[in-house]
C-alpha cells in the first residue's frame, strides 16, 4: 500500500523542490495540452494553488457525502 | 399452627436479609459476651475478630472483582463478534460494488493527456506533472470524469466509516483485514486514484480513511 502517495506526502515532497516545480510548471505551459483555466492558472499562481484549486469540485463533492 | 410457622421460618431462612440479622444479632451477641469477660483478653479476641472480618473483606471483594471482570471480558468478546460482523457486511454491501468500478475509461483519458508530454518528461518531473494532469481531468465536465469523481468521493467517505471499527479498536481485525486487505490493496495500487486521493487529501485535510488503509497496508505486509 502506498500509504506515502495517498496521504499527499509525496505530494508535499514533490512541492517542495522549487526546481522540479519550475520545470514541470515550463513542460505544461509548452505543450499546452491542459484546459484554458489551469493553464491561466499557472501562468499567475504557483503550481500548489493551481492543483488545489483543481480539486475544488471533488473536496465539494466529498464534503456532501461526509455531510459537511 | 405449628405447620405455618414452620413455613413461615423456612421462608425466613431463605431470605438473604434475614441471614444479615441473624449475623448481625450474632455479632452482638460476642461482644456482649466479650464485654463480661477480663478486658485485656476481650481486646485480643475483637483484635482477632476485626482481622479476619478485615481479611475476609479483602478476599471477596477480590473474588468479586475477578468474577465481575471475567462477565465484562465476555460482554466485550460478544460485543466485538457482533461489530466484526457489522464491518464485513458493510465492507460487503457498500464497499465492493465502488472497488468492481471499472476505470477502464479514466485509464484510457489519463493515457492519452499523458502521451502529450511523452518526448518532455523525464524520471524526475513524471510524476508531478502527472498530478497536474489528473488535477486538470477532474476539472472537466465529461461524463467519465464525473463518475470516476462519484465512485472515488463515496468511496472516501465509506473507508472513512468503516476506519472508524479499526480507530476504535471495535472488530476483530485480523478477521476483518483477512477478508478485505487484498482487494483493498490491489485497487489502491492504480495511480490514478493515488494521485486522486493525495491532491484531494492535501485540499481537504480529511484522512480518517487512512486508518483501514495503513491496517491493509501492514496486514498484507506482513502476510507476503
Amino acid at each position: 500500500m502506498d500509504i506515502d502517495g495517498l496521504s499527499g506526502a509525496r505530494l508535499e515532497r514533490l512541492l517542495s523542490d522549487q526546481k522540479l516545480v519550475d520545470q514541470t510548471v515550463a513542460i505544461a505551459l509548452s505543450v499546452g495540452a491542459l484546459s484554458e483555466r489551469t493553464q491561466q492558472l499557472l501562468r499567475t499562481e504557483p503550481l500548489r494553488d493551481v492543483l488545489m484549486d483543481n480539486t475544488t469540485g471533488m473536496a465539494e463533492e466529498l464534503y456532501k457525502v461526509l455531510g459537511k | 399452627m405449628a405447620q405455618i410457622w414452620g413455613q413461615v421460618r423456612k421462608r425466613m431462612m431463605r431470605g438473604s436479609k434475614f441471614r444479615l440479622w441473624f449475623l448481625g444479632l450474632g455479632v452482638v451477641l460476642v461482644i456482649l459476651g466479650l464485654i463480661g469477660i477480663d478486658n485485656a483478653v476481650a481486646m485480643i479476641w475483637l483484635n482477632t475478630l476485626v482481622s479476619i472480618a478485615t481479611i475476609m473483606g479483602i478476599v471477596i471483594a477480590l473474588v468479586q472483582f475477578q468474577w465481575t471482570n471475567r462477565n465484562r471480558q465476555e460482554d466485550l468478546n460478544n460485543k466485538r463478534f457482533d461489530y466484526t460482523k457489522q464491518a464485513l457486511d458493510y465492507y460487503v454491501h457498500e464497499i465492493i460494488p465502488l472497488l468492481d468500478y471499472d476505470l477502464a475509461a479514466f485509464d484510457a483519458k489519463m493515457k492519452v493527456e499523458m502521451a502529450k508530454y511523452m518526448s518532455h518528461y523525464n524520471a524526475n518531473n513524471r510524476e508531478l506533472l502527472e498530478y497536474l494532469v489528473i488535477s486538470d481531468l477532474l476539472t472537466k465536465f465529461d461524463p467519465d470524469i464525473n463518475d470516476f469523481i462519484e465512485n472515488q468521493v463515496n468511496l472516501m467517505g465509506r473507508l472513512s466509516r468503516l476506519s472508524g471499527y479499526f480507530y476504535f479498536d471495535k472488530v476483530n481485525q485480523k478477521q476483518v483485514l483477512s477478508i478485505i486487505g487484498y482487494r483493498v490493496q490491489g485497487y489502491y495500487k492504480h495511480r490514478g486514484i493515488i494521485a486522486s486521493f493525495s491532491l484531494l487529501q492535501e485540499r481537504t485535510h480529511i484522512n480518517n480513511y487512512l486508518t483501514v488503509l495503513v491496517a491493509v497496508g501492514q496486514y498484507v505486509n506482513t502476510r507476503s
